[in-house]
């Protein structure tokens, strides 16, 4: 399926996984700090944490399939 | 099943409408001695003078929070709630920008790579995501294509995947 169709920004929704983010935005974490996405990133789409268990917050770092 | 709360200070009452919250969190981010999720009522309107009240309760995004005056005679000035959302070329106000020098900006406009939307997120809370997006659930559906901000969970707990309930306030998620 084409991504970006219409200029939106995709974001699926993994099940008991995380969230894909696929598009040009911006992303912002704690204290207003803006985290840099590269290109890559943005058209390949992030992983980011659904489960509150990764330790590489806002990322998603697998760590919802340990036990 | 009417969950709606009114909470008044003599001078005006605040409506709290539960269903139309979605955890944006510029109240309690913004005025803490007022609105505390933790605390029950989360709202103390002793905390604060009735204007800065209404200052964040029309800085809702949602319409979540309203208010009245208790003074049936003084009716709410015509100002109609206005959300500040996330336009992609008004760049965001709501939360303060990353600090992008705006030439970048408008080149990246140019040529078609600027930001369609923007997301963001405190320890603690969930991802908030103002603009253009589509939600894609793992049927390849689309969930929710029409808003132009939700909240999704991020502390897996949640019964209302994969929006965020509020669920993290009562566990302690502090990630």
């Amino acid at each position: 399926m084409e991504n970006n169709q219409s200029g939106q920004l995709e974001i699926k929704i993994i099940d008991n996984g995380p969230a894909i983010i696929k598009g040009r935005f911006t992303l912002t974490g704690p204290d207003s700090k803006a985290i840099i996405l590269t290109d890559a990133q943005q058209i390949t789409g992030v992983a980011l944490c659904r489960c509150g268990r990764s330790a590489n917050q806002p990322f998603c770092d697998g760590s919802h399939a340990k036990p | 099943m009417n969950r709606n709360r009114k909470y008044s200070n003599g001078t005006i009452t605040v409506v709290w409408q539960p269903a139309e919250c979605i955890h944006a969190g510029i109240c309690f981010t913004s005025l803490r001695k007022v609105f505390d999720p933790i605390k029950r009522p989360w709202v103390n309107m002793d905390g604060a003078s009735t204007e800065e009240i209404i200052d964040i309760v029309e800085r809702c995004p949602t319409r979540a929070l309203t208010f009245f005056y208790d003074d049936p005679a003084k009716p709410v000035e015509g100002k109609e709630h206005s959300p500040k959302l996330f336009e992609p070329k008004e760049l965001p106000k709501l939360f303060p920008a990353p600090t992008a020098e705006e030439e970048e900006a408008k080149a990246a406009e140019a040529n078609g790579t600027a930001p369609v939307a923007k997301i963001t997120y405190r320890p603690g809370g969930p991802l908030v995501i103002e603009g253009h997006f589509n939600i894609i659930g793992q049927d390849g559906k689309s969930i929710q294509s029409k808003l132009k901000m939700a909240s999704l969970c991020r502390c897996g707990l949640s019964d209302n995947q994969p929006f965020c309930d509020g669920a993290h306030f009562k566990a302690g998620f502090r990630k």
